[in-house]
């Protein structure tokens, strides 16, 4: 597998405080990608970085292999985020919504429709399309929250905690939508505290702590590793290189 | 220029759709020229009455007013938390900004026109063929005042602040332009204080429109309106921090 995403020496400080150091990263095309660290770890700031949300103090970003700042808008029309806050217009349909999302990345007419039907029914809300997000349950708001990033059909789909609330039903509907996403091509980057979910789906990952990466590797070699030394489980593995101590998230 | 274009239209509709900006600009401009024409009706001749006065000066200080509308535009994907998906989206921040403001002016215009036809009709207000030119000048203005809005809205990130900012020298500009009572002075200084206010400037020209047939005037404020608006733009656009675009505090919003 070739690399589609290339982070190199990225770093981030707030004030005196560095919450990002050096951090090199390299993610492949096809795979998906568990993402992991406790709060404040700087998940959130290297993701932000990376989606040109927050402005980086060094390091460089590569997207098939050219630098995201000199192809910004090639590199944005093939990136997909789904954020961890519910990103949508409560007021307008659920079919409105993903409709003007996708609009943004230059689709009209039929193109446009084609692909907001297929989104949503990809997330099982296309018999719900008229209505208003307002009237939805937290697991289908979510759906739609991934409806909006999928519609334009991104090569990288970056999921910040996709599942945060929601019943086991649609936790599960998402996580096969997920699945399936990466089949047909989709390359994934998923962010999230739960280790299940991680077991269940990714395979390679990643755990951040302190700013910098303290664990890359595919998940059976990870586990594996750790097995050796008597950690059985991805939370014991999690818990073992990041510590037992409480994090209170700053903001 | 396309992604402009998908901007502006969901913008339209969303100002279009939003009931308080049409409400405060249509029927409170209207209710208060009422209540102030009422209230006054004795303290004006018969040819130029209270309602005459008050339909000319209400307007342009409900339109100053939208300021603060077009501040909260500025800040509504933060508030509804839509702000992210606009910044990793394939548009720039140029687009974001010019959408906002000319949806703003579009409606807020549109709103003029038909205060200006109600109070034409019912007030019997003698404007003829100086209509579209009192709306030339009420655009403007509403350019203009929007724009700055729009550049206090997208640099602050608490609502309340703004609004509480921008409430107080609104008051003093419409005091000082006569917005609530005619107020003139033989005072150099105080003469000078009064056309501080743009208001003043805006008043004025359309009674010397109107009654003087002085047109050059009128032109020559929405001239000035149109270049302190497009300054604002141009600030608003260097300005626009992303940090505030997602962020913004407004109590009682959340999902």
């Amino acid at each position: 597998m070739s690399a589609l995403l290339e982070v190199k020496d990225l770093s981030k400080s707030f004030s005196d405080k560095k919450v990002v150091e050096k951090l090199t990263l390299t993610v492949l095309e096809g795979e998906i990608l568990g993402f992991l660290g406790p709060n404040g770890a700087g998940k959130s700031t290297t993701v932000k970085m990376i989606i040109d949300v927050e402005q980086r103090d060094d390091g460089e970003i590569y997207f098939n292999g050219e630098k995201t700042e000199d192809k910004m808008k090639v590199f944005k029309k093939a990136l997909g985020v789904v954020p961890q806050d519910i990103s949508i217009y409560d007021d307008l349909s659920a079919y409105d919504n993903v409709r003007f999302f996708c609009s943004l990345y230059g689709y009209k007419g039929q193109e446009l429709k084609n692909r907001v039907k297929e989104a949503l029914e990809f997330v099982g809300l296309w018999d719900r399309r008229k209505e208003i997000p307002s009237k939805f349950s937290g697991g289908m708001k979510r759906r739609l929250n991934i409806a909006c990033s999928i519609a334009h059909s991104p090569k990288l789909l970056i999921m910040d905690e996709p599942t945060v609330g929601i019943d086991p039903q649609s936790r599960n509907h998402i996580l096969e939508t997920i699945k399936t996403l990466n089949k047909r091509g989709t390359t994934i980057v998923y962010v999230s505290h739960y280790m299940e979910e991680i077991d269940a789906i990714c395979n390679r990952i990643v755990i951040m702590d302190h700013g910098i990466i303290v664990e890359d590797m595919e998940k059976e070699r990870l586990k594996e590793k750790y097995r050796q030394q008597g950690f059985t489980s991805l939370e014991e593995i999690f818990l073992h290189l990041t510590g037992t101590d409480l994090r209170d998230q700053e903001a | 220029m396309r992604e402009l274009g998908v901007l502006l239209s969901y913008d339209m509709k969303r100002r279009y759709k939003d009931g308080f900006l049409i409400g405060y600009n249509i029927i409170f401009p209207i209710l208060l020229t009422l209540l102030l024409g009422y209230l006054l009706a004795g303290s004006y001749g018969k040819e130029f009455t209270s309602y005459h006065y008050y339909s000319l000066v209400i307007l342009p200080f409900c339109i100053a007013m939208a300021m603060i509308t077009a501040a909260y535009v500025g800040k509504e994907e933060a508030y509804k938390k839509t702000a992210m998906r606009f910044l990793y989206a394939p548009i720039f921040k140029t687009q974001i900004v010019l959408s906002k403001l000319l949806s703003c002016t579009v409606i807020i215009s549109v709103c003029n026109i038909i205060v200006l036809l109600f109070v034409k009709l019912v007030f019997q207000l003698p404007i003829y063929g100086e209509f579209w030119a009192i709306i030339f000048l009420l655009t403007a203005e509403a350019y203009c005042f929007c724009a700055i809005g729009m550049f206090i809205g997208l640099g602050m990130k608490n609502f309340i602040v703004i609004k509480n900012i921008i409430n107080l020298p609104l008051c003093a500009a419409a005091i000082l332009g006569g917005a609530f009572y005619p107020i003139g002075t033989m005072n150099d200084k105080l003469e000078l204080l009064l056309k501080l206010s743009p208001l003043t400037w805006i008043n004025q020209s359309m009674f010397r429109y109107l009654y003087d047939g002085d047109r050059d005037y009128l032109y020559k404020i929405s001239l000035i309106l149109i270049l302190i608006g497009t300054g604002f733009t141009l600030l608003a656009i260097v300005r626009f921090r992303k940090e505030e675009f997602i962020h913004g505090d407004l109590p009682g919003y959340e999902k």
